[in-house]
């Protein structure tokens, strides 16, 4: 029986390996062949080598990273405040909601992609353009979850505020907001997805530097892997900063990932 | 008294979960016909101990044999009721009555009339062609009840099936336990923390200790039936019982 | 019990209203419900569950307002939430991020009492239920049974002169629940106040109340009241008269589970 279970959880263990081992070997032999048109994985790590030691359009890859990655942040960051102010405003100022709610919902449905034209007609193909494409996208889902958050607290807290007579800012600090926590991260976490789409489409149709930039140029001068290396970065990057807000809700919400 | 065959027979069974010791070199018989209750604090390990009666889990050490062979849930014929009603809620009552038996794929004519044994025993016969959202609490734990009985099991198993019901309901179906037990000659191992249930409805009670659990102490119960609970007899039994456990 | 009349619960019925596509649901809750509170006493609301005893306790809390009829403190009418009436939840619903002096303390916070006296009342009351070490925990690392002993402490910090309880020991297990009741009795004799204790469990009831009024079904009544004062505390749950009235509830009630 125990062995049984043994061979059981090893080659659990080992399958993952298998899968990967497979795709590359499959991405390998698609792109071998004369009339291949994608480069190989080997082809795919020459180019980073080569990319490390010289620059792309006069950048490095640091600094390639580096101009997008501070364009996600400075995004997010500002859409974290402004979708959290205007959530909570939302939610506990009625008066506003009512002035300002429909036209928030006016402009919600439209994509911040279909915004990039105008956007750039209006502000030019800078860094502020973009940074408010993926403000603009953000506050979104922010400013609802928030708002989600803060208007639905569990009615026994609701019960416990009121019978031990709570007055507003303690109802305020002590049960509506830390109980609309984990309704903001996971506002703040669908952002996250968000704001890269939004970044990389910008990026790709009008930047000098950024992980997108690197997409297009690949594209457009027959250098593949290129692309390629920027597309596996993005992925690194995004899921390392996923990572981090999981890290973050966990120290905020110590409470959450308890009952969870 | 001949000897009464061993229908279950415990040996020095052992479960652990890592490092945690849960079930501690337990050993004891279950005889044919028996109706034993395992009465324990929570978390002392009975329900890990039901779990390896019906052979979810594996033992860490030691064996537990049905009659005399290595329990096996393909051979041998393990009943189990829960503490929730535990019908399907798609099949009527008459439905639910034949489930276990056609699991077994035993032949039509004895699942009929093993259904309508039980029908008849447990008064279901208006309820045949309900479904069980149309029934009462009562009616709904007697199908479930009925279902298990049915089968005809080797050991029909019982996991507090009456924690969250009220005193009226819970002596009713006590009464149709007993009565079941008595005309099918079933072998029912029934787990319980209401000390005067256990009283009521066992010839022998088994004492659980806390984790690491051993079976403490046996009390056997030779009261006649049906039971008073306000005799003197009945009372001295639940108060030892009860003094044994102190658990709280 | 010669005590005076504390509360006093006149005529009420209570209906919630539904709002459907065609048409307006009435949910009739309780109906006629009249009851006198006495100072000092351990009364139970006994009755099915979903019954509507959860009902008439937010009423008398002063969460909801009835639909038909008063109910009067201290001869004066309720309004709202009263500062002489204090509540533990089924729940328990101690505030997740806060920890249990943190939690206990907090009807002393709300009523501006200076910290060093509120923590004083509040660490009180803590070792009062037991939770002497607790202090600095939180929620997660406790227990269901600890919880509700905190809910408890928490009520009785915010130094009430009514005590409601909505079934605090229906989620807790068997063995729980038997030592959670003899921790309330035991409180109760060292700190007598009014309770109002609501449960759907006769033994429970048998146990604790001094008087027991027992719930028909929804739309719940009175059916009967029945008084235990003769039964002498802590009372031994294998006693002749406790099975005796057991057995009498039992016989009366419109039990059934759902």
């Amino acid at each position: 029986m125990k062995k049984r279970s043994f061979i059981r959880d090893v080659s659990l263990a080992v399958l993952p390996f298998f899968s990967i081992a497979i795709f590359l070997s499959l991405w390998l032999w698609v792109a071998s062949g004369d009339n291949a048109i994608i480069p190989t994985p080997v082809d795919v790590f020459n180019r980073f080598i080569l990319f490390l030691r010289t620059p792309v359009s006069k950048t490095s890859i640091q600094r390639h990273v580096w101009v997008s990655m501070c364009r996600v942040l400075i995004g997010m960051g500002s859409a974290v405040i402004i979708g959290i102010a205007l959530g909570a405003l939302f939610a506990l100022i009625p008066t506003f909601r009512s002035v300002f709610m429909p036209l928030f919902n006016m402009f919600r449905p439209i994509p911040p992609i279909a915004w990039i034209p105008l956007v750039t007609v209006w502000f030019g193909v800078g860094e502020f353009p973009k940074i408010f494409l993926v403000v603009y996208g953000c506050t979104v889902p922010i400013t609802i979850n928030t708002f989600t958050g803060i208007s639905m607290v569990p009615d026994e807290f609701d019960y416990v505020s009121k019978v031990f007579h709570a007055g507003k800012w303690d109802r305020l600090r002590d049960v509506v907001f830390p109980s609309a926590i984990p309704a903001i991260i996971a506002g703040i976490k669908a952002a996250l997805s968000s704001a890269w789409m939004i970044l990389l489409s910008s990026e790709m149709i009008s930047a000098k530097a950024g992980l997108g930039f690197l997409i297009t140029r690949g594209s457009d001068s027959n250098d593949l892997a290129l692309s390629m290396i920027a597309m596996i970065l993005i992925g690194l990057i995004g899921s390392l900063m996923s990572l981090g807000l999981t890290f973050l809700e966990r120290k905020l919400c110590p409470w959450e990932t308890e009952l969870n | 008294m001949s000897d009464v065959k061993s229908k279950v027979e415990v040996i020095n069974l052992c479960k652990c979960f890592g490092d945690l010791v849960v079930l501690d070199h337990c050993s004891f018989n279950v005889n044919e016909g028996d109706f034993v209750c395992v009465v324990g604090p929570t978390g002392c390990g009975k329900t890990t101990f039901l779990n390896l009666l019906t052979c979810l889990i594996e033992p860490t050490s030691g064996q537990i044999l049905i009659d005399g062979e290595p329990a096996n849930p393909k051979v041998h014929d393990i009943a189990f009721v829960f503490q929730e009603p535990s019908l399907f809620p798609w099949k009527t009552v008459g439905q639910n009555l034949r489930y276990g038996l056609e699991l077994k794929k035993k032949p039509e004519d004895f699942i009929k009339s093993q259904v309508e044994k039980v029908v008849s025993m447990m008064g279901l016969e208006k309820y045949r062609d309900c479904y069980p959202s149309q029934l009462s609490v009562s009616c709904a734990q007697k199908t479930v009840i009925g279902r298990s009985f049915a089968m005809n099991p080797d050991i029909l198993l019982m996991d507090e099936p009456y924690a969250q019901l009220d005193v009226k309901m819970r002596f009713y179906l006590e009464d149709e336990v007993v009565r079941l037990w008595k005309e099918l000659h079933s072998t029912v191992i029934f787990i319980t923390h209401n000390i005067e249930e256990a009283v009521y409805l066992a010839n022998r009670i088994l004492i659980m200790d806390n984790k690491p659990s051993k079976i403490k102490e046996e009390v056997i119960v030779e009261l006649p039936r049906p039971r008073n609970v306000y005799s003197k007899e009945f009372i001295d039994i639940r108060s030892y019982v009860t003094e044994k456990i102190r658990w709280w | 019990m010669g005590n005076r009349i504390k509360l006093s619960i006149e005529g009420v019925s209570h209906y919630f209203v539904t709002f459907n596509k065609k048409d307006i649901q009435k949910t009739h809750v309780l109906e006629n419900v009249n009851i006198d509170v006495r100072e000092n006493e351990f009364l139970v609301l006994l009755g099915p569950g979903h019954c509507g005893k959860t009902v008439l306790l937010n009423l008398i809390a002063g969460l909801i307002k009835p639909t038909v009829g008063e109910i009067k403190l201290d001869g004066e009418s309720i309004s709202g939430t009263d500062k002489r009436i204090s509540m533990v939840f089924q729940q328990a619903s101690i505030l997740p991020w806060k920890t249990v002096m943190e939690n206990v303390e907090i009807a002393p916070k709300y009523a501006d009492i200076k910290r060093e006296e509120r923590r004083k009342t509040a660490q009180y009351f803590i070792d009062l239920v037991g939770l002497n070490g607790f202090e600095k925990h939180y929620p997660r690392q406790i227990s269901g049974g600890m919880k509700q002993r905190v809910g408890i402490a928490r009520a009785y910090s915010a130094n009430p002169e009514i005590l409601l309880m909505d079934e605090p020991f229906g989620a807790l297990d068997a063995q729980t629940r038997y030592s959670m009741e003899g921790e309330i009795l035991k409180i109760w004799e060292k700190d007598k106040r009014t309770v109002v204790f609501v449960t759907n469990n006769i033994e429970e009831a048998v146990t604790l109340g001094d008087r027991i009024i027992l719930f028909s079904q929804a739309p719940a009544t009175v059916k009967e009241v029945y008084d235990l004062c003769g039964l002498k505390k802590p009372r031994d749950n294998m006693s002749e008269e406790f099975l005796k009235m057991r057995d009498l509830i039992s016989s009366n009630t419109d039990m059934l589970r759902e």
